[in-house]
């Protein structure tokens, strides 16, 4: 049942993946869709993780599905090694140096004000059932 | 029609990962995100060789953006990277951190030159 789950929120999740990299323009042949969805994905998961475990409000096959479905197909290691790669083969080096370190440095800032925010909504959202 | 493709190519690949993250926490060590990391590894060279392989626009949809992307995660990655670091596990974070990116680059360059002979 699980599998099943995943496999359903996943298909949503790289059709995301899949638009939203059509609908971003690639200036100039740099990769700032899968920039851009991976750090958008990086937000989400870290807010989701954090929101559920604060309000233990959300059910387990919700929690799967979002998670390990959604966000995880919706984001993507092999595409960005593979242009990472690319931009280095054809020899764009500044390219090549400003992907890896937005990337690098993005997705550990992006999951750490995630992590906040996910703290204090979930807070919020807390407070306001108590009231 | 392509949006199909990726879809259902991202089913598959999630529920691989899924699966080899299961087994990963049960047979290998749970101190060290070992799954996530062999699937970015794995899933870079794959991307790689099906670029390389010079397949049709909906093969290479279905397989590689679907399929690979939805195997492979770069937010599980960083959120694990994270958690490493609030356990002040640093030289752990630092392995991790490297081996994903180094390797990952590596094996996407080889994919791509495993594909081209392939596909020539």
């Amino acid at each position: 049942m699980n599998y099943i789950i995943v496999a359903i929120f996943a298909f949503f999740g790289g059709i995301s993946r899949y638009l939203l990299g059509l609908a971003v323009i690639k200036p100039d042949g740099f990769p700032l869709g899968t920039l851009i969805i991976n750090l958008v994905g990086c937000f989400i998961l870290a807010f989701l993780v954090q929101y559920v475990e604060v309000t233990e409000k959300v059910p387990e096959w919700l929690n799967l599905g979002m998670k390990t479905g959604f966000i995880g197909a919706f984001t993507t290691f092999s595409t960005y090694s593979l242009e990472a790669v690319t931009l280095i083969e054809t020899q764009q080096w500044w390219y090549a140096l400003i992907y890896g370190l937005t990337t690098i440095v993005g997705g550990l800032l992006l999951t750490l004000v995630g992590y906040s925010f996910g703290n204090h909504v979930g807070d919020w959202r807390k407070q306001g059932d108590n009231l | 029609m392509m949006v199909l493709l990726v879809g259902v190519g991202a089913s598959i690949g999630a529920m691989l990962r899924y699966g080899i993250t299961n087994l990963s926490n049960q047979f290998l060590t749970n101190r060290f995100p070992a799954g996530t990391l062999i699937i970015n590894l794995v899933g870079s060279l794959v991307l790689g060789i099906l670029t390389g392989l010079n397949l049709t626009s909906p093969m290479l949809v279905l397989l590689g953006t679907g399929t690979m992307g939805g195997f492979t995660t770069f937010s599980t990655y960083n959120f694990e990277l994270i958690k490493l670091i609030k356990n002040q596990k640093i030289s752990l974070f630092m392995i991790y951190l490297l081996a994903s990116y180094l390797i990952g680059g590596l094996m996407a360059l080889l994919g791509l030159v495993i594909g081209r002979q392939l596909g020539a």
